[in-house]
């Protein structure tokens, strides 16, 4: 609760990547950047990393409830899909003539989606950083950055689990991706 | 991910639980079938 009238009834949508992992209750989502879990049937709710981060024998920040304006905590959202595609390995497409990346045997491709935000929320210029976030779409590619095959299906199918649409795309370079997501954002 | 600089601060709070997507509804029970009509003797 809140100890002011709400500004918005309905979540904020936003779009985020997550690494795909697997757990002992199946595939499921974790934040790109500190590793969080994101749970099935709840929110995920934000914790600020830093306040703990001893930065010259003190807090980097003082301990504090995120979003904090002037920190980078927050469950984060873009407000377009272009950002979100930043977080896919290049594809051999992406990075020719460069070196293509070496990926271990087990490399799962992050997903992609929507996202709802909502509860305090940071509204940025190109995006939100919210108390709580919970999937809205989910979107996986089908084949790994360097072509070879996974299980995405089976992945695909665990992720049903959190109650959302769950698309396997057909895609392997940034752009692909980012046409593909424009697309949804166009037509949601 | 680089979301720009902070605007300002809202609450929002959505009338149904975003983390409980709505399961997806039963189908519609068949409508009755209305009895047949009484044969009306010639």
């Amino acid at each position: 609760m809140h100890d002011r009238a709400p500004d918005l009834i309905g979540p904020l949508v936003g779009w985020r990547a997550w690494n795909v992992v697997s757990t002992e209750d199946g595939w499921r989502l974790q934040s790109t950047h500190m590793g969080d879990p994101w749970p099935v049937g709840e929110p995920l709710e934000a914790k600020c990393h830093r306040d703990r981060v001893i930065a010259g024998g003190l807090p980097y920040h003082a301990r504090h409830e995120p979003p904090y304006r002037s920190c980078q905590c927050g469950v984060y959202g873009a407000s377009s899909p272009e950002e979100a595609t930043q977080y896919f390995v290049p594809s051999w497409a992406d990075l020719s003539p460069l070196p293509a990346p070496k990926l271990d045997e087990s490399y799962v491709p992050r997903a992609v989606g929507r996202v709802s935000l909502w509860g305090r929320v940071l509204e940025c210029s190109q995006g939100y950083r919210a108390t709580k976030a919970y999937p809205a779409e989910i979107f996986l590619p089908r084949h790994r950055p360097d072509g070879r095959q996974f299980d995405a299906a089976r992945i695909a199918f665990d992720l049903l689990d959190y109650g959302v649409p769950v698309d396997l795309i057909d895609v392997s370079t940034r752009a692909e991706i980012r046409d593909h997501l424009d697309g949804k954002a166009a037509a949601a | 991910m680089d979301i720009g600089d902070p605007i300002r601060e809202i609450i929002v709070e959505p009338i149904e639980n975003p983390a409980r997507p709505a399961e997806p509804s039963e189908p519609a029970e068949a409508p009755a079938v209305r009895p047949d009509r009484e044969e009306i003797p010639a």
